[in-house]
């Protein structure tokens, strides 16, 4: 119970399958839906064998193109006969299958699900189609201004770590074989490391009946996986030294540009910190909205930008702070100054009292808001088994954030989201905008493809 | 309910969770803006949160922050809304904060000047800098004849800079009348309370005459439209291929959702299956039905996989669209757009948010809330018939407007 409003988070009931396997259950939402989602914790790219950067999109990518008893057209039909929502997304550290039900097709719906997810069956001639598609696809995704400044934006904060790659390695890419990708599914997608979670308007028990059913008779791999149990270092790169020690500045030339896409972050506070929560308090206060101090002081007093947020990502292994910006091309110079200017003075002074207030409150108001859905309870479940925190950590969550004094939101934003050790990367029209990136520190200039000009 | 100053009232308890939605839709849209003048709804859209007569500019942004709730506005071509979602216990500050600016603003040159730059940033960022962003616009210029649908919600660079304190008020005056709006309240309420709290806060704002009824007038089709545009930004050519079609709630637009599903409802959908899948031409297809008070639009936009195979795409993509209208749907594509259009519903109407974007628009563009429930069944209840005749007669090269987007190259070829 969060103990405000008299909202009450949902229970879950939970058992281990004799292969080890996790499910879980609670009963939640307003109409006959259910969110499940399968969590796979060595399904990320920070597991992926060395050479083979990609490998785990490129084997989520091939579950659609078949089962062991279906093409990947009778796949495609299945699901759509069904309206269920699939989406697959092989992350940094895990790989997360969320999927959305109608309540009626539970069983039908997860049985299909365990069959695409533990009985793969992509024939060697789809996954040459997969392969071919997802070259295009990064084709397309670099001609987005703000993925290329996130794409530059981890490989200077990650450097060679897996964290410092957004897109699969073009070579290997071109190079991996159907091989490749059942050994990596084999490892990656093991029913005995796996956790289902599932949240829906049916009641717990029938829901738990189902999901036993289900998942009960999938055992383990028979082959040895991946080496480490889980939560042992994973074979990746080791991570660049953190904090950096200096600022340094990437340019993306990107003829034509009308507008500057610009982030400025930095490694941060890492999600099971101590003061974790006093920084999402701070972050709030900084870039966490439309009444932030970032959102006023560059749109609404200056009329710079459209929005100005900023933001914390955690991984497991590291995190960082981000703020972002888009402005005109003539503006950049007066933007990035004044958005330099408000980070260090947030870094020197924190919070005022009145803002502190208000930062508080909003966190703990909207903690109803964003849990309506089935979808929302089930993303609360999936951070908190990805981060191992701890069985309560929503129910106490607002208490904690009213518990964060001024002075501790101010030490967070000291200690994690200062501008001093910072990297600065925009994307836009290099006339314009190459002396206010100078001026920030020693400059790199790529081009969108990742290529270094200078 | 309607107050006597002509706001009508809607309340719809969704008791889930401790949560409410307050949404007051106004009868405006970039659809009544003049030559010379676009843009102006959706900048009018940015000044009402720039201060009103009780509350000072941020205002609304902090005190609906302060109560733990989210706000927002969105203008499109028929109708402009404003919205908080909020913990129900704090219902009376979202009504206060709407009733406040209903009664009036606080326009001054320096908001103005303020706003507009804000709304030129978000025009630079989600069209002039994107990669196929003038694209869009390039298509609804051409698909449509009426000035009121042809030219973009945002507007142009040189409209937005001649607009005016002048031009917004008399735009206040014009459309911001009372009854010349919806209330809607979903969520986690009483009807009967929230009925008495609209009133308190509503009921004392006078009654001003409601803008004059505005119909959209497009000529019949006259053959198939095209044009050929180059794009800085895309790496990918691609096409959108646009269909004028009826209004939305008429018969055939609800066959045209079926059509919808079938062509394109998942990767089991005729497009993804032929274009994407088995002919490699497209690297993506995605088809939607944008309703609207006036002609709709049935568009379709995907990407192709090369300079070569825009054609073949164009091609494979009337390929299907003809099948469709000569051998009509099977019965299991009837079927499986039926369920994924009664999952369309079902998701759509989980939050109070949701809801209350739906029931708004019942209440104010038909006067009656309540149709969203029939309508619902009206949609399901869609012969395969309706459907082959609705693809026969409205998905036809007459009706079409098709723009091809060739990358200029301008980022260097890989």
């Amino acid at each position: 119970m969060t103990g405000r409003s008299g909202f009450r988070l949902p229970r879950y009931d939970e058992c281990v399958l004799g292969s080890g396997m996790r499910i879980r259950a609670s009963r939640w939402g307003s109409r006959p839906t259910a969110a499940i989602a399968v969590v796979f914790p060595r399904g990320g790219s920070i597991w992926e064998p060395a050479g083979s950067l990609g490998i785990s999109e490129i084997t989520v990518e091939s579950l659609l193109g078949g089962t062991a008893s279906r093409t990947a057209q009778e796949l495609a039909e299945t699901l759509d006969d069904l309206a269920a929502l699939l989406d697959l997304s092989a992350g940094f550290d895990s790989t997360v299958a969320r999927f959305y039900l109608l309540e009626p097709d539970l069983r039908e719906g997860l049985e299909l699900l365990s069959e695409l997810l533990f009985s793969p069956g992509c024939p060697e001639s789809e996954l040459e189609k997969v392969k071919s598609r997802m070259q295009d696809a990064i084709e397309s995704q670099r001609s987005d201004p703000d993925f290329v400044v996130q794409e530059r934006m981890v490989a200077a904060l990650y450097g060679d770590h897996a964290y410092g790659h957004l897109l699969p390695d073009p070579d290997f890419l071109a190079r991996a074989t159907l091989d490749d990708v059942t050994s990596f599914h084999r490892a990656a997608f093991d029913p005995s490391e796996a956790t289902v979670i599932l949240s829906g308007q049916i009641p717990t028990e029938r829901a738990m009946e189902t999901l036993r059913r289900v998942f009960e008779p999938l055992r383990g791999p028979t082959t040895p996986s991946l080496p480490g149990p889980p939560g042992a270092e994973a074979p990746a790169a080791p991570l660049p030294p953190d904090p950096k020690t200096s600022r340094e500045a990437h340019l993306i030339e990107r003829p034509e540009s009308v507008q500057t896409s610009l982030a400025l972050a930095r490694r941060s506070v890492p999600r099971k910190a101590p003061d974790y929560v006093a920084a999402v308090v701070a972050n709030q206060v900084l870039g966490g909205g439309p009444s932030s101090r970032l959102f006023a002081r560059l749109r609404e007093e200056r009329g710079l930008t459209y929005g100005a947020f900023s933001t914390f990502t955690s991984r497991l292994r590291a995190s960082h702070f981000m703020a972002s910006i888009d402005c005109a091309t003539e503006k950049t110079p007066a933007a990035l100054s004044l958005l330099i200017e408000i980070l260090e003075e947030f870094a020197a002074s924190g919070p005022t009292p009145e803002e502190h207030e208000k930062a508080r409150n909003f966190l703990t108001g909207s903690f109803v808001l964003a849990r309506e859905t089935p979808g929302g309870i089930l993303q609360d479940e999936i951070t908190r088994f990805l981060h191992g925190l701890p069985e309560d950590e929503w129910e106490t969550w607002c208490d904690r954030v009213q518990a964060v004094t001024r002075d501790e939101a101010r030490q967070a934003a000291e200690r994690h989201m200062s501008p001093g050790s910072a990297v600065l990367v925009a994307a836009g029209d290099r006339a314009g905008i190459e002396a206010s990136l100078r001026e920030f520190g020693p400059l790199t200039i790529w081009d969108p493809r990742g290529t270094r000009l200078e | 309910m309607t107050l006597s100053n002509g706001l009508s009232v809607v309340a719809l308890p969704h008791r889930h969770v401790p949560v409410v939605t307050v949404d007051v839709t106004y009868d405006v849209g970039s659809r009544v803006e003049a030559p010379g003048k676009t843009g102006l709804a959706h900048l009018f859209e940015h000044l009402m949160f720039e201060g009103s007569l009780n509350v000072p500019k941020g205002g609304h942004f902090d005190r609906v922050s302060e109560a733990g709730g989210t706000l927002n506005g969105t203008t499109s071509e028929d109708r402009t809304n404003y919205y908080e979602t909020l913990p129900s216990s704090r219902l009376d500050l979202a009504l206060y904060l709407e009733a406040d600016r209903m009664m009036g603003l606080v326009l001054t040159q320096e908001k103005l000047d303020n706003q507009r730059e804000a709304v030129k940033e978000e025009k630079r960022l989600r069209i002039d800098n994107q990669p196929y962003g003038r694209s869009y616009e390039a298509a609804e210029a051409l698909v449509y004849d009426s000035f009121a649908y042809r030219h973009p919600v945002i507007g142009s660079m040189e409209d937005l800079d001649s607009a005016t304190v002048a031009d917004l008020a008399d735009f206040f005056s014009r459309f911001y009348a009372p009854a010349n709006a919806v209330l809607c309240i979903a969520g986690d309420i009483e009807p009967g309370d929230a009925f008495r709290a609209a009133e308190e806060h509503f009921g004392p704002i006078p009654y001003r005459n409601p803008a004059a009824p505005f119909e959209v007038w497009e000529k019949p089709p006259s053959g198939p439209r095209r044009v050929e545009i180059e794009d800085p930004f895309a790496t990918l050519p691609a096409l959108h291929l646009l269909f004028k079609v009826s209004p939305r709630r008429t018969r055939e637009l609800f066959a045209l959702l079926h059509a919808e599903k079938i062509l394109m409802g998942g990767e089991s959908g005729r497009l993804w299956r032929r274009l994407v899948k088995e002919s490699e031409t497209a690297l993506s297809v995605s088809a939607a039905v944008d309703e609207r008070r006036g002609p709709s639009l049935f568009r379709i936009f995907a990407v192709a996989r090369s300079e070569r195979n825009l054609q073949d795409l164009e091609s494979g993509l009337w390929h299907e669209i003809e099948a469709l209208a000569r051998d009509g749907p099977t019965e299991r594509e009837m079927l499986r757009a039926r369920r994924l259009l009664a999952a369309d519903m079902i998701r759509g109407t989980q939050t109070t948010q949701s809801l209350a974007f739906l029931i708004s628009e019942y209440a104010l563009f038909d006067r009656d809330p309540s149709l969203w429930k029939p309508d619902f069944h009206t949609i399901l209840e869609i012969s395969p018939e309706e459907v082959l005749a609705a693809v026969r007669s409205l998905l036809t090269r007459d009706r079409s407007a098709c723009v091809h987007i060739h990358p200029s190259d301008s980022q260097g070829a890989s």
